[in-house]
């Protein structure tokens, strides 16, 4: 069995802390960024200017 | 803890495969649904399916993006962050990688474009072959994942040479013995990822008066494959829990927080792990539940933390961990079940529904990165 600390590297803490934070910083950022694009994608309401091609198409009916 | 550059490492290690997770865990099923609302679409010519369809094909290709960037900073960790690893095991790791990014990312990556832009461009069947080469390669990148980090887990079809890992059968690798269940784990979860976050965001909408039919198949889509995928989820997790006992006893102790092994033990619903006692504080456990869940036998003998002095994972985290995951895998239950009932019967969420729909939207992410956490921080030491 390898354990953990047998496959680290030596690389100092500190660079570790730094680059850890930094990380951190960013991928908080991205995911709020995430999350908010979502909302405003949904919040854009819904299309009408989809293509129905063919007998029996169902178009979509204006909006309320 | 800043001067530690163990847990330093594994800190920004987790805090990336963590990000990371968020956005596979969706892209591998919504990859299905969408190749779904692209078929009714083609079966019904009901436009309703294509709005649908063109609104979570953008969140798709963002969510997809996403999961690429970080998975390649992931792969970097590899080697900057677990150099040894990576020195022991690269012979079976570094091909596992390999074959995912050649047979899977290379089938994403040239088919999303067609799937994002094709549609009035390419002929309609191009356009749904498109779409479900897309969901086929983000389901075999799944498969070689699973396969890299449950070879992690129970490795076989392996020899040690001068302290490297060799291959010997590719076979036995690829299909090691927590491979399949995990594999089957993980879709599963994926699928009630996908699901929650689009019964979430539709009832969202819902919830703000938009009655569009898109909003309406997005919700009963998102509600019947959450109550479809749940019970069979539960079931399929209670398998990997039996091959966790097989395989990595240690991990189930820990899980269950039992120090001692014996029969009769109980299954603790809640306590505060107190390692340096070796004893739980405020337990509250259902006598011989363990015991029965794992052996399904009330007397069946459950290893304890005491086979494993010094040589098991941190209790506390890997105990917590698991009842996240499965208090929120019973949440998802309710709620699924309780809106698939409402929908069927009256057609509609109502408030309350809705707003718990809403409520559970990101609920896969809790389940899967607690479940993740489990699977791996129990692998410690």
């Amino acid at each position: 069995m390898l354990a953990t600390h047998e496959a680290a590297s030596d690389v100092p803490a500190a660079m570790i802390a730094t680059t850890f934070l930094g990380y951190m910083g960013l991928y908080a950022f991205l995911l709020a960024a995430y999350v908010g694009t979502l909302y405003y994608l949904a919040g854009k309401g819904r299309r009408t200017d989809v293509t129905v091609e063919g007998p029996g198409a169902v178009p979509v009916p204006s909006q309320a | 803890m800043l001067d530690d550059p163990v847990l330093l490492a594994r800190l920004q290690f987790a805090a990336n495969i963590t990000f990371h997770i968020l956005f596979p865990t969706i892209t591998i099923a919504l990859g299905w649904m969408l190749l779904f609302m692209k078929l009714r679409f083609t079966w019904t010519r009901d436009s309703a399916w294509m709005e649908l369809y063109r609104f979570w094909v953008k969140v798709f290709a963002l969510t997809f993006s996403l999961g690429v960037v970080s998975g390649i900073v992931m792969s970097f960790q590899f080697g900057t962050n677990w150099p040894g690893f990576m020195n022991t095991v690269g012979n079976i790791a570094g091909p596992l990688l390999a074959y995912e990014v050649m047979t899977a990312f290379f089938l994403e990556a040239v088919f999303i474009g067609v799937m994002l832009f094709g549609h009035g461009r390419v002929a309609n069947w191009a356009h749904t072959i498109a779409t479900a080469l897309v969901a086929i390669g983000t389901t075999l990148s799944a498969f070689w994942i699973i396969a890299l980090s449950s070879w992690m887990h129970t490795p076989a079809g392996f020899e040690m040479r001068d302290g490297v890992a060799h291959a010997t059968d590719w076979s036995a690798i690829v299909f090691n013995p927590s491979m399949p269940i995990r594999l089957a784990h993980m879709l599963l979860a994926s699928g009630l990822t996908a699901a929650f976050l689009v019964a979430g965001m539709s009832a969202w909408r819902w919830l703000r008066g938009d009655r569009a039919p898109a909003v309406r198949n997005g919700l009963r889509l998102g509600v019947t494959v959450a109550a479809v995928l749940i019970p069979v989820q539960i079931f399929v997790g209670d398998m990997h829990g039996l091959n966790t006992l097989e395989h990595q006893p240690a991990k189930i102790a820990a899980i269950e927080a039992n120090w001692e092994t014996g029969p009769h033990t109980p299954l603790v619903l809640f306590a505060i792990p107190d390692e340096a006692a070796r004893e739980n504080r405020f337990e509250i456990g259902i006598p011989s539940g363990a015991s029965w869940i794992l052996k399904h036998d009330a007397a069946g003998v459950v290893p304890g933390l005491d086979q494993f002095e010094e040589r098991h994972p941190p209790v506390s985290p890997v105990f917590w961990s698991f009842r996240v995951m499965v208090g929120t895998g019973m949440a998802m239950l309710a709620v699924a079940w309780v809106a698939a009932w409402r929908l069927w019967r009256r057609g509609e969420p109502g408030t309350l529904v809705g707003a718990a729909l809403v409520a559970m939207t990101f609920s896969g992410w809790v389940a899967t990165i607690s479940g993740w956490y489990v699977t791996e921080i129990g692998r410690q030491p």
